[in-house]
Protein backbone atom coordinates (compact mmCIF):
# COMPACT_ATOMS: atom_id res chain seq x y z
CA UNK A 1 0.00 0.00 0.00
CA UNK A 2 2.83 2.21 1.14
CA UNK A 3 4.53 1.61 -2.12
CA UNK A 4 1.91 2.33 -4.58
CA UNK A 5 0.76 5.41 -3.20
CA UNK A 6 4.75 6.64 -3.77
CA UNK A 7 4.42 5.05 -7.08
CA UNK A 8 0.71 7.36 -7.64
CA UNK A 9 2.62 10.38 -6.52
CA UNK A 10 5.62 9.90 -9.14
CA UNK A 11 2.62 9.69 -11.71
CA UNK A 12 1.10 12.53 -10.28
CA UNK A 13 4.29 14.51 -10.17
CA UNK A 14 4.79 14.11 -13.53
CA UNK A 15 0.83 15.21 -14.40
CA UNK A 16 1.44 18.50 -12.54
CA UNK A 17 5.16 19.17 -14.16
CA UNK A 18 3.27 18.66 -17.55
CA UNK A 19 0.61 20.71 -16.84
CA UNK A 20 2.74 23.69 -15.54
CA UNK A 21 3.93 24.04 -19.44
CA UNK A 22 7.72 24.51 -18.05
CA UNK A 23 9.50 21.63 -19.06
CA UNK A 24 12.42 21.75 -21.76
CA UNK A 25 10.71 22.09 -25.24
CA UNK A 26 13.52 20.04 -27.33
CA UNK A 27 13.36 17.29 -24.97
CA UNK A 28 12.51 13.49 -26.54
CA UNK A 29 10.82 12.05 -23.30
CA UNK A 30 8.95 9.49 -25.46
CA UNK A 31 12.63 7.78 -26.30
CA UNK A 32 14.05 8.42 -22.63
CA UNK A 33 11.05 6.36 -21.79
CA UNK A 34 11.64 3.25 -24.08
CA UNK A 35 15.04 3.21 -23.41
CA UNK A 36 13.94 3.32 -19.51
CA UNK A 37 11.32 0.59 -20.31
CA UNK A 38 14.19 -1.87 -21.43
CA UNK A 39 15.80 -1.20 -18.33
CA UNK A 40 12.83 -1.67 -16.60
CA UNK A 41 12.84 -5.10 -18.40
CA UNK A 42 15.99 -6.79 -17.35
CA UNK A 43 16.12 -5.42 -13.88
CA UNK A 44 12.55 -7.03 -13.97
CA UNK A 45 13.96 -10.04 -15.17
CA UNK A 46 16.87 -10.49 -12.73
CA UNK A 47 14.67 -9.73 -9.77
CA UNK A 48 12.30 -12.72 -10.98
CA UNK A 49 15.20 -14.99 -11.37
CA UNK A 50 17.50 -14.22 -8.19
CA UNK A 51 14.20 -14.88 -6.37
CA UNK A 52 15.03 -18.23 -4.14
CA UNK A 53 11.56 -18.68 -2.90
CA UNK A 54 9.79 -17.55 -5.67
CA UNK A 55 12.10 -21.23 -7.69
CA UNK A 56 10.88 -23.48 -4.40
CA UNK A 57 7.84 -22.54 -4.07
CA UNK A 58 7.05 -22.98 -7.97
CA UNK A 59 8.85 -26.32 -7.96
CA UNK A 60 7.83 -28.02 -4.41
CA UNK A 61 3.92 -27.63 -4.96
CA UNK A 62 1.34 -30.38 -5.99
CA UNK A 63 0.59 -30.46 -9.56
CA UNK A 64 -2.96 -29.37 -9.46
CA UNK A 65 -1.97 -25.59 -8.09
CA UNK A 66 -1.43 -24.52 -11.11
CA UNK A 67 -5.15 -24.66 -11.81
CA UNK A 68 -5.35 -21.76 -9.82
CA UNK A 69 -3.97 -19.04 -11.36
CA UNK A 70 -5.30 -21.02 -15.00
CA UNK A 71 -8.75 -20.43 -13.46
CA UNK A 72 -7.36 -16.79 -12.77
CA UNK A 73 -6.54 -15.74 -16.44
CA UNK A 74 -9.54 -17.15 -17.76
CA UNK A 75 -11.80 -15.48 -15.18
CA UNK A 76 -9.97 -12.23 -16.05
CA UNK A 77 -10.03 -12.34 -19.48
CA UNK A 78 -13.96 -13.47 -19.58
CA UNK A 79 -14.67 -10.35 -17.45
CA UNK A 80 -12.46 -7.62 -19.16
CA UNK A 81 -14.03 -9.35 -22.44
CA UNK A 82 -17.46 -8.44 -21.11
CA UNK A 83 -16.28 -4.96 -20.40
CA UNK A 84 -15.70 -4.32 -23.77
CA UNK A 85 -19.42 -5.06 -24.56
CA UNK A 86 -19.99 -2.80 -22.31
CA UNK A 87 -17.22 0.29 -23.29
CA UNK A 88 -17.86 0.99 -26.92
CA UNK A 89 -14.74 3.52 -26.53
CA UNK A 90 -12.61 0.66 -26.10
CA UNK A 91 -11.96 -2.25 -28.34
CA UNK A 92 -11.31 -6.05 -27.24
CA UNK A 93 -8.03 -5.89 -27.74
CA UNK A 94 -7.90 -3.14 -25.32
CA UNK A 95 -9.95 -4.38 -22.39
CA UNK A 96 -8.27 -7.37 -22.51
CA UNK A 97 -4.68 -6.03 -22.16
CA UNK A 98 -5.79 -3.74 -19.13
CA UNK A 99 -6.81 -6.51 -17.43
CA UNK A 100 -4.09 -8.86 -18.44
CA UNK A 101 -2.35 -6.45 -15.62
CA UNK A 102 -3.75 -8.27 -13.07
CA UNK A 103 -3.53 -5.78 -11.00
CA UNK A 104 0.54 -5.41 -11.18
CA UNK A 105 -0.26 -1.89 -11.96
CA UNK A 106 3.20 -0.59 -12.18
CA UNK A 107 4.47 -2.42 -15.08
CA UNK A 108 1.45 -3.16 -17.11
CA UNK A 109 0.90 0.58 -17.26
CA UNK A 110 4.18 1.56 -18.63
CA UNK A 111 4.39 -1.60 -21.38
CA UNK A 112 0.80 -0.71 -22.28
CA UNK A 113 1.91 3.35 -23.21
CA UNK A 114 4.71 2.33 -25.03
CA UNK A 115 3.14 -0.63 -26.70
CA UNK A 116 -0.25 1.26 -27.26
CA UNK A 117 -0.73 4.51 -26.45
CA UNK A 118 -0.36 7.19 -23.12
CA UNK A 119 -4.48 7.40 -22.60
CA UNK A 120 -4.78 3.48 -22.22
CA UNK A 121 -1.35 3.40 -20.35
CA UNK A 122 -3.60 5.43 -17.90
CA UNK A 123 -6.34 3.30 -17.78
CA UNK A 124 -4.31 0.52 -17.08
CA UNK A 125 -2.71 2.21 -14.03
CA UNK A 126 -5.52 3.63 -12.76
CA UNK A 127 -7.51 -0.03 -13.03
CA UNK A 128 -4.71 -2.24 -11.84
CA UNK A 129 -4.32 0.09 -8.52
CA UNK A 130 -8.56 -0.52 -8.25
CA UNK A 131 -7.89 -3.95 -8.40
CA UNK A 132 -5.12 -4.26 -5.68
CA UNK A 133 -7.42 -1.57 -3.48
CA UNK A 134 -10.47 -3.02 -4.10
CA UNK A 135 -8.82 -6.60 -3.33
CA UNK A 136 -7.94 -4.97 0.44
CA UNK A 137 -11.02 -3.62 1.18
CA UNK A 138 -13.51 -6.77 -0.31
CA UNK A 139 -11.45 -9.73 0.40
CA UNK A 140 -12.97 -10.47 4.06
CA UNK A 141 -16.86 -10.38 2.18
CA UNK A 142 -15.04 -12.23 -1.14
CA UNK A 143 -14.03 -15.02 0.96
CA UNK A 144 -17.06 -15.41 3.08
CA UNK A 145 -19.96 -16.04 -0.20
CA UNK A 146 -17.15 -17.68 -2.25
CA UNK A 147 -14.80 -19.57 -1.05
CA UNK A 148 -11.24 -19.45 0.50
CA UNK A 149 -9.44 -19.00 -3.11
CA UNK A 150 -11.56 -15.31 -3.81
CA UNK A 151 -8.80 -13.52 -2.36
CA UNK A 152 -5.86 -14.82 -4.07
CA UNK A 153 -8.71 -14.69 -7.46
CA UNK A 154 -9.24 -11.22 -6.90
CA UNK A 155 -5.51 -10.20 -6.07
CA UNK A 156 -4.40 -11.58 -8.81
CA UNK A 157 -0.27 -11.02 -9.52
CA UNK A 158 -0.40 -8.90 -6.29
CA UNK A 159 -1.70 -11.83 -4.17
CA UNK A 160 2.06 -12.82 -3.65
CA UNK A 161 2.85 -9.33 -1.67
CA UNK A 162 0.41 -6.27 -1.24
CA UNK A 163 -2.33 -8.23 -0.86
CA UNK A 164 -1.02 -11.72 0.65
CA UNK A 165 -1.41 -10.27 4.15
CA UNK A 166 -5.57 -9.87 3.88
CA UNK A 167 -5.38 -13.23 1.86
CA UNK A 168 -3.68 -15.05 4.43
CA UNK A 169 -5.45 -13.71 7.52
CA UNK A 170 -9.42 -14.30 5.89
CA UNK A 171 -8.60 -17.93 4.23
CA UNK A 172 -5.96 -19.20 6.32
CA UNK A 173 -2.30 -19.97 6.88
CA UNK A 174 -2.71 -22.75 4.44
CA UNK A 175 -3.49 -20.61 1.22
CA UNK A 176 -0.41 -18.70 1.60
CA UNK A 177 1.69 -21.22 -0.25
CA UNK A 178 -1.02 -21.78 -3.47
CA UNK A 179 -1.76 -17.05 -3.09
CA UNK A 180 2.12 -16.90 -3.46
CA UNK A 181 2.19 -19.50 -5.93
CA UNK A 182 -0.33 -18.22 -8.38
CA UNK A 183 0.74 -14.32 -7.64
CA UNK A 184 4.72 -15.39 -9.07
CA UNK A 185 2.88 -16.86 -12.08
CA UNK A 186 0.68 -13.79 -12.99
CA UNK A 187 3.58 -11.98 -12.11
CA UNK A 188 5.77 -13.64 -15.00
CA UNK A 189 2.58 -13.61 -17.59
CA UNK A 190 2.01 -10.17 -17.19
CA UNK A 191 4.92 -8.82 -19.74
CA UNK A 192 4.16 -11.99 -21.78
CA UNK A 193 0.71 -11.64 -22.16
CA UNK A 194 0.19 -7.94 -22.86
CA UNK A 195 3.00 -8.00 -25.02
CA UNK A 196 1.22 -10.88 -27.37
CA UNK A 197 -2.54 -9.51 -26.52
CA UNK A 198 -1.17 -5.77 -28.19
CA UNK A 199 0.78 -7.31 -31.12
CA UNK A 200 -0.76 -10.34 -33.01
CA UNK B 1 8.49 -6.23 -28.95
CA UNK B 2 10.84 -8.98 -29.03
CA UNK B 3 13.66 -6.63 -27.34
CA UNK B 4 11.30 -6.40 -24.56
CA UNK B 5 10.79 -10.39 -24.48
CA UNK B 6 14.28 -11.05 -24.52
CA UNK B 7 15.23 -8.57 -22.43
CA UNK B 8 13.67 -10.11 -19.58
CA UNK B 9 14.52 -13.71 -20.49
CA UNK B 10 17.54 -12.60 -20.10
CA UNK B 11 17.00 -10.87 -17.21
CA UNK B 12 15.98 -13.73 -15.62
CA UNK B 13 18.99 -16.18 -17.09
CA UNK B 14 21.09 -13.23 -15.08
CA UNK B 15 19.11 -13.73 -12.23
CA UNK B 16 19.33 -16.96 -11.80
CA UNK B 17 23.24 -16.54 -11.70
CA UNK B 18 23.29 -13.88 -9.21
CA UNK B 19 20.65 -16.02 -7.11
CA UNK B 20 23.27 -17.22 -4.39
CA UNK B 21 24.68 -13.24 -4.27
CA UNK B 22 21.96 -11.06 -1.85
CA UNK B 23 23.55 -7.90 -1.75
CA UNK B 24 23.11 -7.53 -5.66
CA UNK B 25 19.59 -8.71 -4.98
CA UNK B 26 18.76 -5.29 -2.67
CA UNK B 27 20.80 -3.63 -5.55
CA UNK B 28 18.90 -4.62 -8.50
CA UNK B 29 15.77 -4.15 -6.42
CA UNK B 30 16.33 -0.54 -5.43
CA UNK B 31 17.62 0.54 -9.24
CA UNK B 32 14.00 -1.22 -10.04
CA UNK B 33 12.36 1.05 -8.01
CA UNK B 34 13.75 3.99 -9.78
CA UNK B 35 12.77 2.65 -12.89
CA UNK B 36 9.48 2.38 -11.85
CA UNK B 37 8.95 5.66 -10.42
CA UNK B 38 10.73 7.16 -13.45
CA UNK B 39 8.42 5.85 -15.71
CA UNK B 40 4.93 6.51 -14.58
CA UNK B 41 6.86 10.45 -13.33
CA UNK B 42 7.51 10.12 -17.47
CA UNK B 43 3.65 8.14 -18.17
CA UNK B 44 2.37 11.84 -15.83
CA UNK B 45 4.30 14.18 -18.09
CA UNK B 46 2.88 12.71 -20.80
CA UNK B 47 -0.82 12.89 -19.67
CA UNK B 48 -0.26 16.64 -17.87
CA UNK B 49 1.04 17.69 -21.53
CA UNK B 50 -2.22 15.84 -23.45
CA UNK B 51 -4.61 17.74 -23.69
CA UNK B 52 -7.42 14.93 -24.64
CA UNK B 53 -6.49 12.33 -21.70
CA UNK B 54 -6.84 15.61 -19.25
CA UNK B 55 -10.23 16.75 -20.77
CA UNK B 56 -11.36 12.60 -20.72
CA UNK B 57 -10.24 12.19 -17.20
CA UNK B 58 -13.63 10.97 -15.54
CA UNK B 59 -14.27 9.21 -18.73
CA UNK B 60 -10.72 6.83 -17.92
CA UNK B 61 -11.48 6.61 -14.43
CA UNK B 62 -14.87 4.93 -15.37
CA UNK B 63 -13.10 2.93 -18.12
CA UNK B 64 -10.44 1.93 -15.14
CA UNK B 65 -12.84 0.72 -12.50
CA UNK B 66 -15.35 -1.03 -14.79
CA UNK B 67 -12.41 -3.61 -16.50
CA UNK B 68 -10.96 -3.75 -12.83
CA UNK B 69 -14.67 -4.78 -11.01
CA UNK B 70 -15.31 -6.74 -14.36
CA UNK B 71 -11.60 -8.88 -14.29
CA UNK B 72 -12.67 -9.32 -10.06
CA UNK B 73 -15.77 -10.57 -10.82
CA UNK B 74 -14.93 -13.18 -13.48
CA UNK B 75 -11.97 -14.50 -11.64
CA UNK B 76 -13.52 -14.68 -8.36
CA UNK B 77 -16.73 -16.58 -10.01
CA UNK B 78 -14.40 -19.18 -11.61
CA UNK B 79 -11.99 -19.46 -8.67
CA UNK B 80 -15.88 -20.70 -6.28
CA UNK B 81 -15.97 -23.24 -8.78
CA UNK B 82 -12.42 -24.88 -8.81
CA UNK B 83 -12.54 -23.91 -5.09
CA UNK B 84 -15.68 -26.36 -4.83
CA UNK B 85 -14.56 -28.97 -7.62
CA UNK B 86 -10.60 -29.18 -6.51
CA UNK B 87 -10.70 -28.11 -2.56
CA UNK B 88 -13.74 -29.83 -1.28
CA UNK B 89 -14.16 -32.78 -3.09
CA UNK B 90 -11.10 -34.76 -1.25
CA UNK B 91 -12.28 -33.35 2.36
CA UNK B 92 -15.55 -35.40 2.17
Amino acid sequence: MKSSLIIFGFFVAGVFAGLSGKLPAGFDFDKLGSYALYLLMLLAGISIGSDKNSWSVLASHNYKIIWVPVTIVTGTMMGSALAALLLPSLTLRETLAVGAGFGYYSLSSVFITQLHSHSLGVVALLSNIFREVATLLLTPILVRYFGNLAGIASGGATAMDTTLPVITRYSGKSYAVIAVFSGIVLTILVPFLVTFILTV
Amino acid sequence: MITILLLLSAGIVLGLLIISYPRLHVINNNLLNWAIYLLLFLLGISVGTNQEVIRNLGKIGLEAIAIASLSIAGSVLLSYFLFKRLFFKHEK
